[in-house]
């Protein structure tokens, strides 16, 4: 028989409301982040010049092949002996530096989605790569990139769930920190579960909506 | 019509409904212990010495010990199996019935005690300070309320009564929360945070490993008593380990597990790395 608690829980919601915008001040910080490296490695990958694909390329599978909690203890934990990190900057560097390995191949993926011959016309307008780079190949490759895009900011936002282990006090920790003293499991995990839910729904919605923006011709 | 009177009775002895019934429905947890012959046990591993993973990942500790004193008093070739559980869930895998007790260095409390079933303790304890000497300097009138002031990080260990004591007693200072308690005393060590809150016997240890970077303050600021807990209700079990308990100490095995695990130390060596 389960009894409820819910009375436990309003006395708690203003820590839960700064726990909820910790999550997402670190997750719009390693959404930005995460997207200039995954951008910045995608296009390396697709570039004509070898050592910086290959290098691009080793940066993606070894970060796709290891777990995120891993690297968020190799940062907090292992560098952090040496060099002196906050758990947000630790968190934010871990989340982006991983998430942007996903994005990489969002990024490639899409610029290999378009016709080789689109960039071929392009040069033979007398455009140079970069310009053609960025005005026809890239807004046709953003368009298609979008939806595994928003896809990556969703699981992102899950994932700075585990900053908790580097004692970030976002919406998990606070969440565990409640329980501990209440021990009413089911309720503050679905209250947290649901403002998760919230704002990941938000997000693709957000998504979805920039998306028919963006076919439009 | 006669024989309906007697059949009537008959079910209403069979169902129970003609008044008390004698003793709960739910089995007996002794009686399971001593026809199983398992006492299962739950612990969670890395609160050194009650309870830790030694070079060969053998579980070892005070409580390992206490459980195996627990086992002989069963007799019957009862044996410990036990179960490694993380710290913030434990009450509730007890509850889950994934072991028949808890012991693993809990303070009892009446907040815990909403949820389990707590025995007469088996240890008293207190919490204690490990300080970063290079924030801290070791000098002989410093107390604990030297440190609540703003700007000072206090570590402890997620949902432990050191996280209770440091958010009572530091109210001034930032708590922050770690996964476990050596990343807690890790970031003391590391300088990220100026000194953690944790049980006395720990931080006693934890000092001697890291003489250079921390010290500790040893005098035990608040009084907790340690206690093994079993399911809420479960007082016959229970009733068992008081008194077990209380032949623990009467017997002097007490004392010989404290001068072991507390004194002389002779498990230090067992549970070092080989590069430390």
């Amino acid at each position: 028989m389960v009894t409820w608690h819910w009375e436990q829980i309003p006395q708690y919601l203003p820590l839960i409301g700064a726990a909820t915008l910790r999550t997402l001040q670190i997750s719009v910080v390693s959404i930005a982040f995460g997207s200039l490296f995954g951008l910045l490695a995608g296009l390396l990958r697709v570039q004509p010049f070898r050592p910086l694909r290959i290098l691009a390329a080793s940066y993606v599978e070894l970060l796709r092949n290891i777990p995120l909690m891993l690297v968020l203890y190799l940062i907090y934990f292992g560098a952090g002996a040496f060099l002196p990190v906050s758990p947000f900057w630790a968190s934010v560097l871990g989340l982006s530096v991983f998430e942007g390995a996903y994005i990489a191949e969002i990024v490639r993926a899409g610029v290999e989605s378009v016709d080789r011959g689109q960039m071929e016309a392009a040069r033979s307008l007398g455009m140079n790569y970069l310009q053609s780079m960025r005005h026809v190949v890239m807004s046709q490759a953003a368009r298609r990139s979008l939806p595994p895009l928003t896809g990556q900011f969703v699981s992102l936002v899950k994932d700075s769930s585990l900053a908790s282990l580097v004692s970030y006090e976002e919406l998990m920790l606070v969440g565990r920190q409640i329980n501990s003293r209440i021990f009413s499991p089911f309720e503050v995990f679905l209250t947290i579960g649901g403002i998760y839910f919230v704002i990941c729904l938000a997000l693709s919605l957000l998504s979805r909506w920039q998306e028919g923006r963006l076919a439009r011709p | 019509m006669r024989s309906t009177i007697p059949l009537i009775l008959l079910l209403v002895e069979l169902t129970g409904c003609g008044g008390p019934t004698p003793g709960a429905t739910r089995p007996s947890t002794l009686d399971r212990i001593l026809t199983t012959k398992v006492l299962r046990v739950g612990m969670n591993p890395g609160y050194a010495p009650f309870e830790m993973v030694d070079v060969h990942g053998n579980l070892i500790g005070f409580d390992v010990d206490v459980a195996r004193y627990v086992a002989d008093q069963l007799g019957n070739g009862v044996r410990v199996e036990i179960q490694k559980s993380d710290w913030d869930p434990i009450i509730a895998n007890l509850n889950a019935d994934k072991f028949d007790v808890i012991l693993s260095g809990m303070t009892r409390t009446p907040q815990r005690a909403l949820r389990c079933s707590f025995t007469d303790p088996y240890f008293e304890t207190g919490q204690a300070l490990l300080v970063n000497r290079a924030k801290w300097k070791p000098t002989p009138g410093l107390s604990v309320r030297d440190f609540d002031r703003t700007g000072v990080i206090v570590a402890t260990k997620l949902g432990t009564t050191g996280e209770i004591a440091a958010r009572k007693f530091f109210r001034k200072a930032t708590v922050k929360t770690m996964e476990t308690e050596s990343d807690a005393a890790l970031e003391v060590d590391a300088g990220r945070a100026d000194l953690m809150v944790y049980d006395q016997p720990y931080i006693a240890i934890r000092s001697q490993e890291a003489r250079e970077r921390t010290f500790a303050l040893l005098d035990p600021f608040t009084k907790e008593y340690l206690a093994m807990a079993v399911r809420r209700g479960d007082t016959e079990f229970r009733d068992w380990l008081n008194l077990t308990i209380f032949e623990l100490r009467a017997s002097g095995k007490w004392d010989s597990l404290y001068q072991n695990w507390f004194v002389k130390m002779p498990w230090l060596d067992q549970v070092k790395r080989p590069s430390s």
